[in-house]
C-alpha cells in the first residue's frame, strides 16, 4: 500500500508541475502584454509608466525567471497579490473558501441522501413503471443545465411561493437557519446532476450485485427480502458509488463557478469570475491552480479509498 | 443485415427513435433558420420591448424587442454548431493520439503525462480558464471545449487500443511483418469504433452544456450574436421582470441534451451489449 501511494504522490507531482506550467503559460499567452490590460489607454502615452509597471511585477525578467520566481512562491505558499487590492490571492481565497466549501459539502450529501435510496428503490423494482420513471428523472436531472435549473427555480420559489431568501450573504456561524434558507436553493441546483449520476450509479451496481451467486445463496438460505437487499446487497452495491460521488465532489468544484454566479454568492467562483472580467491575472491564474490543486486531490483520495478496499487496484 | 432491423429496432424503443427525430429536427430547423424564424434575429423594435409571450412574438421578446423564438432558432446554428465542431476537433485530436500511444511504451507513458495535465482541471474549470486567456467569442468557445474533451477521447480510444492489441489478430497481423503503424490505423481502429461513436454522442451533450455554460458566464459567445446561453446571460438581469427571456432557451438547452443523453444510453445498447443498462 505504501509503495502504491508513494507512486500516486509522485505522479500527482509531476502533475501539478505540469499544471503549473499550463496555468503559467496560458496567463503569458493573452494578446498584448499585462501592463497593457492594466493601464489601459494610461499605456499608450507613457513607456515609463510601463516601464515601471512592468519592473514593478518583474515583467522585465526572462520568462523562465518568471516561472521559477513564481513557483519558489507557490512552494512558500505565496500566490502573489492581487494587481487590483494589493492583497496576497491566497487570503482573498481564503476568505471565499467556506461559502464554496459549504455549498460543496452540502449539495454532495443532498446528492447521496437522494440518489442511494432512489437508485437502490429502482433495481429492486427492476423493469416496472417505477423504475422507469426513476431513470426517466435520472436522465432528466443530467441533461438540466444549472444556470436554467437555478433560475427556475429562483421564479417558482419568489413569484409563485413568495418565498425569497435574503440577498445578503449570512455566514452560517452567525445564522445557522438564515445561512441554510440562503444555501437551500443553490444546494438543491448544484446537487442536481450528481443525484442523477449517483442514482444511475446505485441502480447498476445493485442489479450487478442482486445477480450475484451470494445473494442467491441468501435468498435459498430463506433469508428475508428486506435483510437480503439492505444487509447484503446494498454494502457491496455501495462501494462504486462512493467511488462516483468522490468524482462527482470534484466536478462539483467546476460546478461552483455557475451555480454562485446564478445564486450571486460571495464564494470562490465568483472571485474567479470577476477577477476574469476585470482582469486580475494573478488572482485568476491562483485561483484557478489551487481549484485543480483541490479536484487532484479529491480524485487522489478516491483511489486510495478504493485500492484500501479493493486490493486488486494498487498494482495500477 | 435485413434493411427493415433497424426500423424495427427502433419502434421497439420510442423514446430512443424519438431522441434521433428530435436532434433531427433541431439540426433541420437551424440549418433552415432563414426560412422557418418569423423575423430576424437581430431586429430592434422599440415598440415591443419586453412583449409577453403571444400570437405575434409565440416565445415574446427581449430587452430591444427582438424576436425570442427566432434569436432562439438562429441560436441552434450557433449552439449545436459550436459543440459539433468543438467535438469533432476533439475527436480528431484526441482519437489520432489515442491510436498513437500504441505505438509504444514510451509514446504511451509520454502522452499520458500529458493528457494528466489536463484532467487535472474540473471541466468547465478549465474551458473557464481557456476562455479567459482567449477572450469571448465563438471561437474560443471552441477550441476551450475542444481542449477539454480531446483528452477524454484520447483515453477512451487508447484504452480500446491496447486491449485490442492483445488479440490474435493483431500478433497474426504482426507475424505477418505489417509496421505498427499500419496494423493501428488498418486494423485496430475499425474495431474501435462503438467505444467512439458512444464517447461522441455523450460528449456532444456535455459540450452543449459547457457552450451554453460559458456564453452564460459572460466568457463564451458574445451578443447580439444568439447562441442559447448568450441569450440567457442577456435575460437573467430580467428574470423576474421577462422569464420567457430565460425559460424558453435553456428549454431548448435541456432538449438537445436530453436527446443525445438518451441518444448515447441508446448506442451504448446496441453497440456494447455487454455494458447494456439493464
Amino acid at each position: 500500500m505504501r509503495a502504491y501511494l508513494l507512486q500516486r504522490l509522485a505522479a500527482m507531482g509531476l502533475t501539478l508541475f505540469g499544471v503549473s506550467l499550463l496555468v503559467f503559460g496560458m496567463v503569458r499567452l493573452i494578446p498584448g502584454t499585462v501592463v497593457e490590460q492594466l493601464l489601459g489607454q494610461a499605456a499608450m502615452s507613457s513607456p515609463e509608466v510601463v516601464g515601471s509597471f512592468r519592473r514593478f511585477f518583474g515583467l522585465d525578467q526572462p520568462l523562465h525567471t518568471q516561472y521559477l520566481s513564481w513557483l519558489g512562491g507557490l512552494l512558500r505558499g505565496d500566490l502573489g497579490v492581487s494587481w487590483l487590492s494589493g492583497r496576497p490571492v491566497l487570503g482573498l481565497f481564503l476568505e471565499r473558501l467556506p461559502v464554496s466549501a459549504e455549498l460543496a459539502v452540502l449539495a454532495v450529501g443532498w446528492s447521496l441522501l437522494l440518489g442511494i435510496p432512489l437508485g437502490t428503490a429502482s433495481a429492486v423494482w427492476g423493469g416496472g413503471v417505477r423504475d422507469g420513471a426513476i431513470r426517466v428523472a435520472a436522465t432528466l436531472g443530467l441533461s438540466l443545465p444549472a444556470f436554467w435549473q437555478g433560475a427556475v427555480l429562483i421564479l417558482l420559489f419568489s413569484l409563485y411561493l413568495g418565498w425569497m431568501p435574503s440577498l445578503q450573504w449570512v455566514p452560517f456561524t452567525q445564522s445557522p437557519a438564515g445561512n441554510l434558507a440562503i444555501m437551500a436553493l443553490p444546494v438543491l441546483t448544484l446537487g442536481t446532476a450528481t443525484a442523477a449520476m449517483i442514482t444511475r450509479m446505485a441502480r447498476s451496481s445493485m442489479l450487478d450485485v442482486l445477480g450475484r451467486e451470494y445473494v442467491r445463496t441468501a435468498r435459498a438460505k430463506g433469508v428475508s427480502e428486506p435483510r437480503v437487499t439492505f444487509h447484503h446487497a446494498l454494502r457491496n452495491a455501495l462501494i462504486p458509488v462512493v467511488t462516483v460521488a468522490g468524482v462527482q465532489l470534484g466536478y462539483i468544484v467546476g460546478g461552483i463557478v455557475v451555480v454562485e454566479d446564478v445564486f450571486t454568492l460571495p464564494g470562490v467562483g465568483r472571485l474567479l469570475l470577476d477577477a476574469i472580467f476585470q482582469r486580475d491575472y494573478p488572482v485568476v491564474q491562483g485561483v484557478i491552480l489551487i481549484l485543480a490543486a483541490v479536484f487532484m486531490t479529491l480524485n487522489l483520495a478516491v483511489d486510495l479509498l478504493y485500492a484500501c478496499i479493493d486490493p486488486r487496484l494498487r498494482r495500477g | 443485415m435485413a434493411e427493415a432491423r433497424p426500423i424495427r429496432w427502433l419502434l421497439r424503443r420510442p423514446l430512443i427513435a424519438a431522441a434521433g427525430l428530435t436532434i433531427l429536427g433541431l439540426v433541420l430547423v437551424g440549418t433552415l433558420a432563414h426560412a422557418v424564424a418569423p423575423y430576424s434575429p437581430t431586429a430592434v423594435d422599440a415598440s415591443h420591448v419586453f412583449s409577453r409571450p403571444d400570437r405575434s412574438h409565440l416565445f415574446g421578446t427581449d430587452r430591444f424587442g427582438r424576436d425570442l423564438l427566432s434569436r432562439i432558432l438562429f441560436g441552434i446554428r450557433v449552439s449545436l454548431g459550436i459543440a459539433g465542431a468543438a467535438i469533432a476537433a476533439a475527436l480528431l485530436a484526441g482519437g489520432t493520439l489515442g491510436m498513437l500511444a500504441g505505438l509504444g511504451r514510451a509514446t504511451d507513458q509520454a502522452l499520458g503525462r500529458l493528457m494528466d495535465v489536463f484532467f487535472a482541471f474540473p471541466p468547465i474549470l478549465l474551458a473557464i480558464a481557456i476562455a479567459a486567456v482567449l477572450g469571448a467569442g465563438p471561437g474560443t468557445a471552441m477550441v476551450a471545449i475542444a481542449v477539454v474533451y480531446a483528452p477524454l477521447f484520447f483515453r477512451v480510444v487508447r484504452g480500446s487500443v491496447l486491449a485490442e492489441s492483445a488479440q490474435t489478430y493483431v500478433e497474426a497481423a504482426e507475424a505477418l511483418g505489417l509496421g505498427r503503424l499500419a496494423i493501428l490505423f488498418r486494423h485496430i481502429l475499425p474495431n474501435v469504433i462503438s467505444p467512439i461513436v458512444i464517447q461522441t454522442a455523450v460528449c456532444l451533450s456535455y459540450a452543449i452544456l459547457i457552450e451554453s455554460a460559458l456564453s452564460y458566464l459572460g466568457v463564451g459567445v458574445q451578443p447580439p450574436t444568439p447562441s442559447w446561453g448568450a441569450i440567457l446571460n442577456e435575460g437573467k438581469e430580467f428574470l423576474l421582470l421577462a422569464p420567457w427571456v430565460s425559460l424558453f432557451p435553456g428549454a431548448f438547452i435541456m432538449l438537445a441534451v436530453l436527446a443525445l443523453n438518451v441518444l448515447g444510453d441508446g448506442l451504448r445498447d446496441v453497440l456494447d451489449p455487454r455494458a447494456e443498462t439493464r
